[in-house]
């Protein structure tokens, strides 16, 4: 059955409609979970969280294909809600064991070590929200369209915290 | 390639490490097809509002010690079964038919709640009316109202208005939790509260409540005279108009653990939730953290939600609760199964600490094994990661520096892996208020879901 064939049936009440559309794409969703709580347990809690928000709400959509990238903001809000929950102030748990990884193997760059480091710093400066952009971009493939309507911004802003957020990153360009 | 470049390509490789995470499929879809199943049923609520705490319950002065019990059951012996009260205390009614699931005020809808109104004025001319109550065999619903026609003051939308129990003939049930929604114009809030079960003795029973406004509110222009002050509303009750036990069956089993065990005793599935109550024998220190999120109730196969669990230790000896969400239409088949329980191993380790290291050292416990990748400071803090199965925690764990030794703050970094074996572990970082050199690390337990996979059935049609 096409999307278009499952958001209908999923409208009408099929659960089993519902259900495929969601296991369709169940690691893309559990992966963006995991990036904003840092674990798979709250992960699948989100998970679970979001199903009962889109077969409450799913009446409401009208554009057949929006279904992933409408269930993803879903997604995404009730993972910020749960971090609020438990008083985190840092939007992707996941941020820093993913940089810590791919810093230190010297395999992935001719980065010197000084020049490691000092990139360790850069992406410590980097705010949540251009974290947040950096992550959705290179770590789940969303184009920037995709990201501003999964985040619900403006389509300008997304531009904008990723050219600010690579900006400073690069600054270790000029220091080779 | 220019470092350009690099830096983009070595963003995208950051897909990959993401990528590593596979959702567990089976448990995805078995969670999934249970929330939704819940929703389902529970669709029909109009109402969605904050969660207010869990109130704090202020003792209600009784004079009823563990004497008046066994009178109770003196009497109970004497009356004649032909009372209404009785009918729902020892009858275990079980009718395909009639194993409906419902919302609380689906119920009511049906007809089968009391209507109260109960009007009280409070201090400030809000108007506090009781509208209906639903009682069944494991809790108390009562549904309510304030109003006020300028609006209702910010304390009381914010719960200030606190529910705290009901008394009455043999009854003393307190306050469990509520819901409440306020209405767009401010000048109205309704609200749901859950108390424990009442008497199917009582004829009158009595709402107790503390309004901490009218002690020190100056913030209202209107005040009213002869309003509520004992923080008491009395209202009738019907008990024969109190909703039927669905099923009610005694278990008795026990589940033997490596240390103690559980003793399942009853299961009383009512039209407003399900209870499943029994007995501990555990030591101290197991019962201190015993909780039985491991005990899954499945029924026709899917797991039914489980709200929360509650113990005591008293005269009774150690007694536990656990509540799950109404059956659902059509039960053909009940299991109840003990898939894990939180055990604790003492363990007496110290473990030399080094620099971080990709390749860590392995420490081995009757089978659990506990990777240990060294230390790595970070301005104030000291961080040891480690990594174990998940499910598997340290306890009593402190470090010792070339300073002194000093206590776990808290973990932080954790990351999932899952192995060839299908087995999740789980990698974090164990944080310490420490800038000194760290030596060793000590650990005085291990604490752990120990499996079960014990499974009995209860139902079987």
């Amino acid at each position: 059955m096409s999307i278009e064939q499952l958001v209908k049936s999923a409208q009408l009440g099929d659960k089993e409609a519902l259900l495929t559309l969601i296991m369709n794409e169940k690691n893309r969703y559990y992966r963006l979970a995991y990036s904003y709580l840092g674990n798979g347990e709250d992960a699948m809690d989100a998970l679970e969280d979001m199903i009962a928000v889109i077969y409450e709400k799913i009446g409401q959509l009208k554009k057949y294909d929006a279904f992933y990238t409408w269930s993803k903001s879903i997604l995404v809000n009730i993972c910020k809600s749960m971090l609020r929950k438990q008083s985190k102030h840092v939007l992707i748990s996941e941020w820093e064991d993913v940089w810590h990884d791919l810093l230190k193997k010297q395999a992935t760059t001719s980065f010197s070590y000084e020049q490691r480091m000092e990139l360790n710093e850069d992406i410590k400066q980097l705010s949540e929200e251009q974290r947040e952009t950096i992550v959705l971009k290179y770590w789940h493939d969303y184009d920037n369209s995709t990201i501003a309507k999964i985040l619900n911004i403006p389509l300008g802003t997304v531009k904008s915290r990723l050219n600010t957020a690579l900006k400073n990153l690069r600054k270790i360009m000029g220091k080779e | 390639m220019n470092k350009q470049n690099e830096l983009e390509n070595m963003l995208k490789q950051g897909k990959q490490i993401v990528d590593r995470h596979q959702v567990p499929e089976e448990e995805l879809d078995r969670r999934l097809r249970a929330r939704l199943q819940a929703t389902v049923e529970r669709y029909d609520v109009q109402h969605v509002g904050k969660l207010n705490a869990v109130q704090k319950y202020k003792p209600i002065s009784h004079r009823w010690k563990y004497i008046a019990v066994l009178v109770l059951l003196f009497i109970t012996i004497l009356v004649t079964t032909q009372h209404q009260a009785l009918a729902y205390i020892t009858r275990a009614f079980f009718s395909h038919e009639q194993l409906v699931s419902s919302t609380i005020e689906q119920l009511y809808k049906e007809g089968k709640g009391q209507d109260l109104d109960v009007t009280v004025m409070l201090f400030d001319g809000t108007v506090f009316t009781l509208n209906w109550i639903v009682a069944d065999e494991n809790q108390t619903i009562i549904n309510y109202t304030l109003n006020h026609e300028l609006g209702l003051s910010q304390a009381y939308i914010d719960g200030d208005l606190r529910l705290q129990g009901i008394s009455g003939w043999f009854t003393n049930a307190r306050f469990k939790h509520g819901t409440t929604i306020t209405e767009d114009d401010g000048k109205t809030l309704r609200g749901t509260a859950y108390f424990a079960k009442v008497s199917p003795f009582a004829k009158k029973l009595v709402l107790h409540f503390d309004d901490s406004r009218a002690k020190d509110d100056s913030s209202r222009t209107q005040w009213v005279t002869n309003y509520n002050n004992s923080g008491e509303i009395t209202f009738k009750y019907n008990s024969s108009q109190a909703l039927e036990t669905v099923l009610k069956k005694s278990i008795r089993h026990k589940f033997t653990l490596a240390d103690g065990d559980i003793v399942v005793q009853k299961i009383t599935a009512t039209p407003t939730e399900t209870v499943v109550i029994g007995k501990y024998h555990l030591s101290d220190k197991l019962f201190s953290i015993a909780d039985l999120s491991g005990l899954k109730l499945y029924v026709n196969g899917v797991e039914l939600e489980q709200y929360g669990s509650g113990k005591s230790s008293g005269l009774n000896g150690q007694t536990f609760k656990v509540r799950y969400t109404v059956l659902p239409k059509n039960v053909q088949e009940i299991k109840l199964v003990l898939e894990y329980f939180m055990t604790v191993q003492p363990i007496q380790a110290t473990w030399k600490l080094d620099a971080y290291n990709e390749t860590p050292t392995m420490y081995e416990y009757d089978n659990h094994k506990i990777y240990v990748y060294g230390v790595t400071q970070a301005n104030e803090n000291t961080k040891v990661i480690i990594k174990t199965k998940a499910g598997v925690l340290l306890e009593n764990v402190t470090l010792n520096t070339d300073d002194g030794v000093t206590s776990l703050i808290k973990t932080v970094d954790q990351m999932e892996f899952v192995d060839e074996n299908g087995e999740v572990w789980l990698q974090r970082s164990l944080v310490f208020s420490s800038k000194s050199k760290a030596i060793e690390l000590q650990v005085r337990g291990l604490k752990f879901e120990q499996p079960y996979y014990e499974s009995i059935t209860i139902l079987n049609k």
